[in-house]
């Protein structure tokens, strides 16, 4: 039952399976109020847990959370990918982002790619991200990729918010898809300055 | 690619089969952690609860390079329990486990099966002379313990709750 995880290149990014080496960036996170929209914080061994979670989700799926590292410094920002734990209606498109990484549209360039694989490489025919309602980095986000509210879609618990990505074959070319493309293109410029509210 | 360094070795022994946590075990496990059964190994656990106990089971074996087997009873193909290694933040040390479901006792099956990891443990992942976190509740498991040659080493805590660190003895490992 070995799973061998997909590398992902982006233009800033490079995304590959979560690693021992990575967990120290993840526990910082999972135990700051930055978890506390994804279950947490999280003590050292809840962490620890999840963290082995997320790679034992990839043996039995086939998908899950890659780790987002920087192209050029290998450091990491955060993760994104699939994730559907048991009690999970759909397969959600889902990401954290690490605080100080925040507000350079790493979220959108990683979670962007990462639709693309499950879209154009598993045959994902639909994905839904499940967004707490007080999110609002994430569901400016869930926006941004073109996610709408979707009333009608279970939800977890009742205390999330479903919000439905654009089908496979919507996004191509789509207004939705070249804006992604040229959010992503500013976030790459080194002279852009982002105006306003940061982004993930 | 990232590949994972797996697959997880199967165990054969004279009555069971110690193999990697599969999908379909979960539902033995929520029936498990759902009862007061499980309250001396981590549990009571939520359904939800129980799938990342699964699935975490994988990721420690990525992550340590060893991890718990679920135990498979020949004759009956039931999944019946699970023992291995096991090593987290909060643990001092690695830590030999083990659980049998209700109904899987009193044939020593426990005894067969934890004999087995902790061999391949001491032979093949560098862990010899290990521990066993027990709760001061759990006599069976303490019955366990000192068949399998433990013995009490001190009291202390795992998880905010006592428990009691067994060791076990050094085995003779071939060169």
């Amino acid at each position: 039952m070995s799973q061998s995880i997909p590398i992902i290149e982006t233009q800033r990014l490079v995304l590959r399976g979560p690693e021992a080496s990575d967990y120290p960036n993840f526990e910082a996170t999972f135990s700051s109020y930055r978890a506390r929209f994804m279950g947490g914080p999280l003590n050292a061994y809840e962490s620890w847990m999840l963290y082995a979670a997320e790679i034992g989700h990839w043996q039995i799926h086939g998908f899950g959370m890659w780790m987002i590292h920087d192209k050029v410094t290998d450091e990491t920002y955060g993760m994104a990918g699939g994730w559907q734990p048991a009690g999970w209606p759909e397969r959600e498109i889902a990401w954290i982002i690490w605080p100080d990484a925040a507000g350079r549209g790493y979220a959108l360039e990683a979670t962007n790619a990462a639709r693309a694989y499950f879209y154009n490489t598993l045959g994902w025919d639909t994905a839904v991200s499940y967004l707490d309602p007080k999110n609002l980095d994430s569901i400016r986000l869930a926006e941004r990729l073109g996610a709408v509210k979707d009333h009608a879609a279970h939800t977890i618990d009742g205390n999330d918010a479903v919000y439905r990505h654009p089908s496979p074959q919507a996004l191509p070319g789509s207004q939705i898809a070249h804006g992604i493309e040229m959010e992503i293109s500013h976030y790459a410029d080194p002279l852009f300055k982002p105006k306003g509210w940061a982004l993930d | 690619m990232t590949v994972l360094p797996l697959p997880i070795p199967v165990i054969e022994t004279e009555r069971l089969i110690l193999r990697a946590p599969q999908p379909g075990d979960l539902k033995a496990m929520v029936a498990f952690f759902e009862t007061t059964r499980s309250h001396m190994v981590g549990g009571p656990r939520d359904a939800m609860g129980s799938y990342t106990s699964l699935v975490s089971r994988l990721g420690h074996w990525v992550l340590n390079g060893y991890g718990l087997w679920h135990i498979v009873e020949k004759a009956s193909g039931a999944f019946i329990g699970w023992t291995g290694m096991i090593f987290a933040p909060t643990w001092s040390e690695p830590e030999l486990g083990w659980t049998l479901f209700e109904g899987a006792e009193g044939k020593g099956h426990a005894f067969e099966a934890a004999t087995a990891a902790r061999v391949y443990a001491a032979r093949h992942q560098g862990l010899n002379g290990v521990i066993s976190y027990i709760a001061p509740s759990n006599s069976r498991s303490m019955a366990l313990a000192t068949r399998l040659g433990a013995s009490f080493e001190r009291d202390t805590e795992l998880l905010g709750k006592p428990c009691q660190i067994w060791r076990h003895p050094k085995m003779e490992v071939a060169a």
